[in-house]
């Protein structure tokens, strides 16, 4: 499992994680367990579910102080994305790419959940994270009851504002003294979201920014849509072939028989077409 | 021809795949087949083997018998979707109202996806109970 893990790619690490969260026993607690931490936002997330169900608890200083620290690093991660959205333009065009970074602050407040369990009563903490997306408000009172009562002053406020679902002010308001971020232009946004690695956003939130450059065709952001032609990720090549076509076009056509190459037949199939179109027109 | 971003963006609006991960339908979105037809050519015909799905991407179209029109259905609506789960004879034809483009999903992939992802066999489980049940208030 170990060897495998690091040999293979990002979808064959998150198929073995999934694997290991079904063998029972200490050795697959173990693998999981030596990964909390991991770069790989969508990898880490499955580790830590997967933990969270083989009912890990965190039972010595040095477990307890690696939560604690992968916890720290979901809050940062958490203002920052929540910086992001106040960042990002409002419009049709940032739409995808709002509810993707929306997808991936929800996707922090599962790992901070499953964190805490590891750190504090389990069977309480998960009631809360059960009851915080309910549709009663008296059952989402309970779960900031529980909260309230469990987690020390200062994780207290810096969550309050995430658990409730707040707007990203309101959040980034409550995170910014222990997490401070930097304002910043649509473009640079867009700009440090596309060649961010995925230790924080998700290759699909990566995908609609590169469509968000697409869209507005802004010629200010080609070589970040350049740089993104070199990604691992299929998904996120095919979007920068096609944002490249819309803001480029000259320098889609000198680079077209490349893409025609690609090892993915959906970068190249799409390649073709945008490269057919071009010579139609 | 549409990105495999954009299939995604719009699978996230029907029913069977709203609840299915971005990661999971991006797998689905790389498989479907998109299908252009002009105003007034048969997409399926009655009595036919059917084997897949397909959802209007934008168009219209008309689900009959012969003359009689059972429904007019648009823009990110399914359709075909249970001889995609167990192919059948078709018990209706579909023709296009109007130039329209659609996303076809075969019965062979769709069984893939399901076997590999538990999202989406619960997608579809969830859409056949709603189903089953309106049937079910309709009978009484």
């Amino acid at each position: 499992m170990e060897t495998a893990f690091t040999k293979y790619e990002r979808s064959s690490r998150l198929r073995i994680v999934e694997i290991c969260a079904r063998i029972p026993g200490e050795k697959s607690k173990t693998f999981l367990q030596s990964r909390i931490n991991f770069p790989d936002a969508d990898i880490r997330c499955s580790v830590l579910t997967a933990l969270e169900k083989k009912e890990y608890h965190a039972d010595n200083n040095e477990d307890i102080d690696a939560a604690n620290n992968q916890l720290l690093k979901e809050l940062a991660s958490a203002a920052w994305l929540n910086a992001a959205l106040l960042d990002i333009d409002e419009g049709a065009d940032s739409a995808p790419l709002k509810k993707a970074i929306s997808l991936d602050i929800s996707k922090i407040l599962e790992r901070i959940f499953d964190l805490l369990s590891f750190i504090y009563p389990a069977q309480n903490i998960l009631r809360a994270r059960d009851n915080i997306n309910s549709q009663s408000s008296n059952q989402r009172a309970i779960a900031l009851e529980i909260v309230d009562l469990l987690l020390p002053r200062q994780l207290k406020d810096w969550l309050i504002f995430l658990l409730e679902h707040a707007e990203p002010a309101k959040c980034l308001g409550a995170l910014k003294d222990g997490f401070p971020q930097k304002q910043m232009s649509h473009d640079e946004r867009l700009k440090e979201i596309i060649l961010s690695d995925h230790s924080v956003i998700s290759p699909w939130t990566q995908t609609c920014a590169l469509y968000a450059v697409g869209k507005s065709g802004d010629k200010n952001l080609s070589d970040t849509v350049l740089n993104a032609l070199s990604s691992p990720e299929w998904l996120i090549r095919e979007t920068a072939v096609w944002a490249l076509h819309r803001i480029d076009p000259q320098d889609f056509t000198g680079r077209a028989s490349t893409f025609k190459r690609d090892p993915s037949p959906n970068v190249a199939r799409i390649a073709s077409h945008l490269s057919d179109e071009l010579t139609n027109n | 021809m549409l990105l495999t971003i954009e299939k995604v963006i719009l699978l996230k609006t029907v029913d069977i795949f709203s609840e299915v991960d971005e990661n999971i339908l991006t797998q689905v979105a790389s498989i479907l087949e998109e299908e252009n037809v002009k105003e007034g050519a048969a997409i399926i015909t009655k009595d036919d083997m059917g084997r897949s799905l397909y959802i209007i991407v934008d168009g219209r179209v008309r689900i009959h018998a012969d003359e009689k029109t059972f429904a007019e259905i648009g823009e990110r609506e399914l359709f075909g979707e249970l001889s995609a789960l167990l192919p059948e004879p078709r018990v209706a034809s579909v023709t296009a109202l109007e130039d329209t483009t659609l996303l076809r999903l075969d019965h062979d992939s769709l069984y893939e996806i399901m076997n590999d992802n538990f999202e989406v066999a619960k997608g579809i489980i969830t859409f056949l109970v709603k189903r089953c049940r309106e049937i079910r208030l309709q009978s009484i």
